[in-house]
């Protein structure tokens, strides 16, 4: 006859008042001198900003300073809204932010898994460092790099137009042209960030247990097979968090690209011009900055509403992976 | 219950200070508000009351890049200046193709800075209806010398509703934009419109390795003015726009009230049509709308065009040396193609293209000494021209033979008629050009040569009229779209950014102006 496990003495015994205090000690004051940097900075530099929110809703005169000029209600609204090219303007942010969130997400997991495929140390390291560079490449060095090989001197060429002409294909004129840019456009995000991207699924990949491609080859399962059924559905979680990220985004033009390779070349407007370079133009002629305080404030409570709507389907529709 | 203490240990029997959340972000708010009480605070207002001339250097916002040999320069310059008034200069060069932006946002920031160049073809429109330009109205009658080199008639043409911005930089009377071309490359003389385009052909046969024509990233209605005939047949009237870069109106001379939309002059149209053609023929660059001022200099400059766009600064020469090292024997000449030449009187506003502007919340004193003491010839010729004997030597009594690559942005701080010396290198035809836009007499007064409309009224939508031209009128400007559908897409375009409110507002101001000068 065996007795059973009998359990610890202070479990039975009655709760003290210390026990019943240890809730409270989350306030430690050594963990609350470890947050104060952190808190301040938030503070500081993300919280107390918001105050010139109220930018938004004012007649902004620089001699009367952000709280003593007029108020206008919602008519720095109006200019951007009531444009007639606010849907164009919305449309091209949230296509080209979903053709580079998709893209990069997509290029970055294939990379992830190629690489991680790679036995060969030295190899692996090197190849990793190249495909991680273009991060570091500057918006205006790519624009310079796109125009060598869309337009060369004069316009009148480039290195893509050449190669066309070795296959008699006609010669297109990228820069007159606003249907490829799209397309252009992604080609340069997935070369920037890519690599960027594979690092982070890279950092998921290693943390999937052997075991569990072990038993996989043991029941004859290709390494195709175990990327497809065991790597991607592992890095769910990656996924999702990227995709929140990116959603939360979305309103936001990646301005920094897109004007310096496209510019003031209003030919390309139609399907590159976004909020972001449609507000930095206003901001420049108008030097209005309720205007472009208020395009801001739209920007952040439209992301607001797409990270909450994307989180709702997460949790409705892949619970398991849900982040939040 | 246990003292509180602050050591760093997670032990439970040291975790028993317990602050309220209220208490914790109190004390966050006091760090904060000790982290603001530690920032420095900015000077504002004019600054006379408080600091003395002299303390900081004078900053200025210029555009370009910083000239060759700057340092020994400015150190010659400030050195001077420093004994003379008892304050230095400190010349920021910002690079054209960001420059009016970049002094847009610094002066509606109030930045503390002292002076900039801006103009009605920047954002002077926009500066003035935020106050924020100081106004020199009753200034400059203070400074001996400064009042001495600027003519009574060049600050009355100045003036925007009797008040004076920015010091008018002119270095004649008339600003008439032409043709700058290579003479090396011409047959022959070209002495007309027709014999100007045929040079561009002929260039485009027998040079293949060199554009003929250079347009860049400013293009807009200038271009299509100075490509159309009908200009150089009948002058007609500078139009009028609300604010640089937007879509302005065409006058008609004989009823300034009488108006209408800058893409429906036929003489617009008829640029745009030869801009089109040469576009088609390859006789410009294709990538004019991607091409900065500064590359396109440069691309001059180099030898890889043949001609581009001048204006009567006597500046268009400036580019010889460097043009002659890269192309030995190169030469240039420019080309006014008037039909009636030199007597064609065409309508001028004398209103200056360039200000330099005094930011309120600089030092606006020690900006108006500065002005004052560049002047006077000597600390002009210093900071114009360089250092004498090592920049530059005098040619003549109106000229100057550089020395070195120094070359100051003159235009955009003490360009003075009376001052200004014209480079040795200037061609035969720019000195005549130049000479005949100095005399007020060879022109024609604009009906509406001291008018400046008001942008406030239509902000908004003069706004959206800056965009649809850089969409719309900027391309058809540079002939990278077909003239007809381009035009109807500037319309409707047009039309739906409010262009009729605008022409309204014009209208009315017009007619206002008019009735007060009686």
């Amino acid at each position: 006859m065996s007795s059973s496990p009998t359990a610890p003495a202070t479990t039975a015994a009655p709760p003290t008042a210390r026990a019943r205090r240890r809730p409270a000690a989350r306030w430690s004051l050594g963990l609350i001198l470890l947050a104060v940097p952190g808190i301040l900075y938030f503070l500081v530099m993300n919280y107390a900003p918001m105050a010139g929110l109220v930018v938004a809703f004012k007649e902004f005169d620089v001699s009367q300073g952000i709280f003593g000029s007029p108020w206008n209600g919602l008519r720095n609204f109006e200019y951007f809204i009531a444009t007639g090219s606010a849907p164009r303007i919305l449309w091209n942010t949230v296509f080209l932010n979903t053709l580079f969130l998709a893209s990069t997400l997509v290029v970055g997991i294939v990379l992830a898994i190629m690489l991680n495929e790679i036995r060969l140390s030295i190899y692996k390291r090197t190849m990793q460092s190249a495909i991680f560079f273009p991060y570091f490449v500057s918006p205006v060095v790519i624009s310079v790099i796109l125009q060598v090989l869309l337009a060369g001197v004069g316009g009148q060429s480039g290195a893509v137009n050449d190669m066309l002409s070795v296959f008699s294909l006609p010669q297109v004129s990228w820069y007159s042209e606003p249907g490829p840019w799209p397309v252009i456009l992604t080609i340069v995000k997935v070369w920037q960030l890519g690599g960027y991207q594979s690092v982070i699924f890279l950092a998921a990949i290693t943390s999937i247990s052997e075991e569990t491609y072990e038993a996989a080859a043991i029941d004859g399962a290709t390494r195709a097979q175990m990327a497809w059924h065991i790597t991607v559905p592992m890095l769910r979680p990656t996924i999702a968090i990227l995709v929140i990220l990116g959603v939360g985004r979305i309103f936001y033009g990646d301005f920094g690209t897109i004007y310096a390779i496209v510019g003031d070349n209003g030919l390309l407007f139609p399907t590159t011009d976004v909020i972001d370079t449609y507000v930095f133009r206003a901001l420049r002629t108008l030097g209005d900055f309720g205007t472009t305080a208020a395009v801001g404030l739209f920007q952040s409570v439209v992301g607001l509403l797409f990270v909450l709507g994307a989180l709702q389907l997460q949790r409705r529709f892949a619970k398991d992976t849900s982040v939040l | 219950m246990p003292k509180p203490t602050i050591a760093m240990s997670v032990k439970e029997d040291t975790m028993s200070f317990t602050p309220s959340r209220r208490a914790l972000l109190s004390g966050a708010a006091a760090g904060m508000l000790g982290l603001a009480a530690c920032q420095p605070s900015a000077p504002l207002g004019s600054g006379s009351g408080g600091e003395g001339v002299g303390e900081h250097p004078s900053l200025a916002y210029l555009p370009s890049t910083q000239p060759a040999n700057w340092s020994a320069v400015i150190g010659a310059v400030n050195e001077k200046m420093k004994a003379d008034i008892g304050t230095t200069l400190d010349a920021q060069f910002l690079n054209w193709s960001q420059y009016a932006q970049q002094v847009l946002l610094k002066f509606t920031a109030a930045e503390t800075f002292d002076s900039a160049l801006n103009a009605r073809w920047m954002n002077m429109v926009q500066l003035v209806s935020s106050n924020s330009l100081a106004d020199l109205t009753d200034e400059i009658g203070k400074h001996e010398n400064l009042s001495k080199a600027l003519a009574p008639e060049l600050i009355e043409a100045n003036k925007w509703s009797g008040r004076l911005w920015g010091i008018p930089q002119v270095n004649g009377a008339a600003r008439i934009h032409h043709f700058g071309y290579r003479d090396d490359l011409a047959a022959g003389e070209l002495t007309d419109f027709d014999s100007f385009l045929k040079y561009l052909s002929d260039v485009k046969q027998k040079n293949p390795d060199i554009t003929p024509f250079e347009l860049h990233n400013n293009v807009g209605l200038n271009q299509a003015i100075t490509f159309s005939p009908l200009t150089w047949e009948d002058p007609q009237p500078v139009s009028q726009a609300f604010s640089g870069g937007s879509i302005g109106v065409a006058i008609n001379p004989d009823d300034p009230t009488d108006i209408r939309p800058v893409y429906e002059s036929e003489h617009i149209i008829e640029g745009i049509r030869v801009l089109r053609d040469l576009y088609e023929k390859g006789l410009v660059n294709k990538d004019a709308l991607t091409l900065d001022s500064a590359t396109a200099n440069s691309q001059f400059a180099a030898g890889r065009f043949a001609a581009h766009g001048v204006i009567t600064d006597g500046l268009g020469s400036q580019s010889l040396k460097t043009l002659q090292a890269a192309v030995p024997g190169a030469s240039l000449a420019n080309l006014l193609p008037y039909r009636d030449g030199l007597a064609a009187k065409p309508f001028q506003t004398f209103q200056s293209d360039n200000f330099a502007v005094i930011n309120p919340a600089g030092d606006v004193d020690r900006a108006l000494q500065i002005q004052d003491w560049l002047s006077i010839q000597e600390n002009h010729d210093m900071l114009a021209y360089g250092i004498e004997g090592t920049d530059w030597t005098a040619s003549g009594e109106d000229k100057y033979e550089a020395l070195s690559d120094y070359v100051f942005p003159g235009f955009a701080l003490l360009w003075r008629i009376d001052l200004e010396r014209m480079p040795s290198t200037i061609s035969a035809s720019e000195e005549e050009i130049f000479a005949w836009s100095k005399k007020f007499e060879n022109f024609t007064l604009d009906p509406l040569a001291t008018f400046y409309p008001d942008v406030t009224p239509v902000k908004k939508e003069d706004a959206e009229l800056t965009n649809v031209a850089t969409e719309h009128l900027k391309p058809l400007c540079s002939g990278a779209v077909d003239v007809d559908a381009g035009l109807d897409a500037l319309r409707r375009a047009a039309e739906a950014a409010g262009i009729e409110k605008v022409m309204e507002e014009m209208r009315t101001q017009i007619s206002a102006h008019l009735a007060e000068q009686g």
